[in-house]
């Protein structure tokens, strides 16, 4: 039976997906959780995850076959949904301690963690780390997808969304825009092509509140074979992505803090499967890095 | 609106699979302003003595006053600022809570030049002994229920004469504890 959790982040996705526009605040409790980092080089180690997860699911869900008709008008709209899945390694981080402590650095919380660790000092001094802000098992990221072609094996996807901040999630604006050319035109007609090949473009740009803004550049070819309703695919990526901090510290003497974070992958594969069922598609992938994240897809279109 | 009832129902979904929550609450771990009481001294015989009081709370960013968890203190450092002559210096500090009794919490002695760029009792090197009252100190200041309105820290000391002014002070380096939600 499907549960729906009365908690804050459920309260977040269902409220944004109804649409409702509410009062942004000026600050709320991830905002003020990252604010009150005092260096550049403490938040990176709290942020880092955010950025991996993100870009991870930035890079996905941009298609879901790698044919790409020569010719003809071709429109869809789509829904994808990613998740990137957040394992153990994501949710601590070592942390410096202040000078002079014996221990250099401590295991804490990053902003996917619990309760921020405390270190003592054989000198009776102790130093405590910040909690997590986000509790999770996965990292979620949902968007609208429109994909138009085609002309000379081109076709051009835009996506977009934009959530309003609720329940202390700030507001998520996102967009992107990418190309893909079919390869496999050179080779065969499309109607003899054993196989399908397609290389990609895509950019995203995603702005978490007033201080998180993060940047995706994915490119890479495409792979795939249709049995019938039934399409095979997979794909491998370069990507780069990284992710902008910027904000005024809580901390004393209130420092800027002027961050800049670039996801770990360079490269990523892809596997996946797809349904076409007429005007109906419908796919899942799974992407494989160092973040592991699935994203569906389900399309209308011709 | 049919592709808003999709999103709807795709995200319904996402949120029943696995992303909990915000925390609630999430402690945030401040460092805030350090207590901070610098003695001139005189020039002539050397000693230097004084006071400073200072108010725990306005040491705490204003977003998270009445979000207090708690209060640690991560560092104990002794600096001197300003031309300092050769020789060695002694001297102890004293911290107060509010009416309480004077809590004698360190005792320093070295070449003034050994503190010139600050030494912290975390790696003091003989430099820098916790006094009698130093483990009541931490205490105190970290007892939330009886969180102390005010602190008055004392330093008082002497060393060689001087002939030009300069300052010994004493730098209580906290980090405070609030919600951030």
């Amino acid at each position: 039976m499907i549960q729906v959790r009365r908690s804050a982040w459920c309260t977040f996705t269902i409220a944004a997906l109804a649409l409702t526009v509410q009062e942004a605040r000026s600050d709320n409790p991830f905002e003020r959780a990252l604010k009150t980092f005092g260096s550049d080089a403490a938040v990176k180690g709290y942020v880092q995850p955010l950025q991996d997860l993100v870009g991870a699911n930035m890079s996905s869900g941009w298609y879901r076959s790698a044919y790409v008709p020569s010719s003809g008008l071709n429109i869809s709209f789509n829904v994808v949904g990613m998740a990137a899945l957040l394992n153990d390694d994501l949710k601590n981080y070592d942390a410096p301690t202040p000078p002079g402590f014996t221990q250099k650095t401590f295991r804490t919380a990053t902003v996917f963690g619990k309760k921020g660790a405390l270190v003592n000092d054989s000198s009776r001094l102790s130093y405590r780390g910040t909690d997590g802000a986000i509790n999770a098992s996965f990292f979620p990221l949902a968007t609208l997808q429109a994909t138009i072609g085609h002309i000379q094996g081109t076709e051009v996807i835009v996506r977009g969304i934009h959530l309003p901040e609720v329940s202390g999630f700030p507001k998520v604006t996102f967009w992107g825009v990418g190309a893909r050319h079919s390869i496999n035109q050179y080779l065969w007609d499309d109607d003899k092509a054993p196989i399908f090949i397609a290389l990609g473009v895509f950019y995203n740009k995603i702005s978490i509140g007033d201080i998180v803004e993060a940047k995706s550049l994915v490119l890479g070819p495409q792979v795939g074979t249709q049995l019938s309703i039934l399409e095979l695919y997979g794909g491998v990526a370069y990507t780069n992505s990284t992710m902008k901090l910027h904000f005024t510290s809580s901390q004393a003497g209130s420092p800027v803090i002027d961050v800049e974070l670039e996801a770990k992958d360079k490269v990523r594969g892809t596997l996946g499967a797809a349904l076409n069922l007429g005007f109906l598609h419908l796919n899942l992938d799974a992407n494989i890095g160092s973040v592991t994240n699935l994203s569906a897809m389900l399309g209308f279109g011709f | 609106m049919k592709s808003k009832l999709v999103l709807f129902l795709l995200l319904v979904f996402l949120t029943t699979v696995g992303a909990d929550c915000v925390n609630d609450p999430i402690v945030v771990a401040l460092a805030v302003d350090p207590i901070k009481g610098c003695y001139p001294v005189n020039t002539g015989n050397g000693s230097f003595s004084g006071t400073t009081t200072v108010t725990l709370k306005d040491l705490i960013p204003s977003d998270f006053r009445d979000k207090l968890k708690g209060i640690r203190v991560y560092d104990v450092s002794v600096k001197v600022e300003g031309p300092y002559p050769s020789g060695n210096v002694s001297g102890n500090g004293y911290v107060r809570f509010d009416s309480g009794p004077e809590l004698h919490v360190l005792s320093f002695s070295g070449q003034y030049s050994a503190f010139a760029n600050g030494v912290s009792l975390l790696n003091s090197g003989g430099l820098i002994t916790p006094a009698s009252g130093f483990r009541q100190f931490l205490s105190q200041i970290s007892d939330l229920n009886n969180l102390p309105t005010q602190a008055t820290l004392r330093g008082q000391g002497s060393g060689p004469a001087a002939t030009q002014s300069f300052s010994v002070c004493i730098i209580i380096s906290l980090q405070a504890d609030a919600t951030a939600n």
